[in-house]
C-alpha cells in the first residue's frame, strides 16, 4: 500500500514539473495550453489519488476523489475556453503550425469560395472579423 | 501512517519547482492567454501542495481547501477567458 501511494505521489509531482516545463518552453499559447492542461490534470489526479489512499479518515478520501473527478471534468473546458479566447483575440501562432481548422471554419462561414485556400492565413483579429 | 516522509518532501519540492516555473511564464508570457494558462498551472500546483500538506502535517481540514480551490479555480479561469475576449461569442 505504501509503495502504491509513494509511486502515485511521486509520479504525480513529476508530471506537474513536466507540465510547468512545457508551459515555459513550448513555442506558442496553444502548445502551452496542451502541456499545462493534460500533464497537470493527470499529475493532480495522481496526487489526489495518493493522498486519498494515505488519508486516515473516510471523509478526507471522499473529498479528494471528488476534487479529482471535478478536475477531470473541468480542466478540458477551461483550456478550451482559454484557447478560444486566445484565438479570437489574435494570439500569434508558432511558425511551424500546419493545420488551422478554425480559420477554415471562419472563412467558410464568412461565405468565401476559397475555403480550402491553404493554411497561410493567421488567426483573424477581433476587429477584422467584426 | 507509515508513509515515509521523504516521499512527501520530495513531492513538495517538485511542486514548488513547478509553481516557480509556471510563475516564470506568468511573468514572461507575451499574451494574456499565456498568463492565464500558466496561472492555471500555478493553481494546480498550489492545490496539490494543499493535499500533500494535509497528509504531511496531519491537518485534514486542509482538504476542504483543496475542494474549494478546485471549484473556484475553474470559475476564475472561465471568467479570465471571458475577460480576454468578450465579443460576439456565438460559436
Amino acid at each position: 500500500m505504501t509503495v502504491i501511494i509513494s509511486i502515485a505521489i511521486l509520479l504525480g509531482s513529476a508530471l506537474m514539473v513536466l507540465a510547468a516545463v512545457g508551459v515555459v518552453r513550448l513555442p506558442d499559447v496553444y502548445a502551452r495550453l496542451q502541456a499545462g492542461t493534460k500533464a497537470a490534470s493527470l499529475g493532480l489526479a495522481l496526487i489526489f489519488l495518493g493522498t486519498a489512499l494515505a488519508s486516515d479518515g473516510r471523509t478526507g478520501a471522499v473529498k479528494l476523489v471528488l476534487a479529482a473527478l471535478f478536475q477531470f471534468a473541468t480542466a478540458p473546458v477551461a483550456a478550451h475556453v482559454i484557447g478560444r479566447a486566445a484565438y479570437l483575440s489574435g494570439a500569434p501562432q508558432w511558425e511551424g503550425t500546419v493545420v488551422d481548422e478554425l480559420a477554415d471554419a471562419f472563412r467558410t462561414d464568412a461565405g468565401r469560395a476559397d475555403a480550402d485556400g491553404g493554411p497561410d492565413e493567421g488567426p483573424p483579429s477581433a476587429a477584422g472579423r467584426a | 501512517m507509515d508513509l515515509p516522509l521523504i516521499v512527501l518532501d520530495v513531492a513538495l519540492g517538485a511542486l514548488a519547482i513547478s509553481f516557480l516555473l509556471a510563475l516564470v511564464r506568468v511573468a514572461l508570457g507575451p499574451t494574456a492567454a499565456d498568463r492565464a494558462a500558466a496561472a492555471d498551472v500555478c493553481l494546480f500546483a498550489l492545490v496539490a501542495t494543499f493535499a500533500l500538506l494535509a497528509i504531511r502535517t496531519e491537518a485534514p481540514s486542509l482538504l476542504d481547501g483543496v475542494l474549494v480551490v478546485t471549484l473556484l479555480g475553474f470559475l476564475a479561469t472561465v471568467a479570465l477567458a471571458r475577460l480576454l475576449y468578450r465579443g460576439e461569442d456565438d460559436r
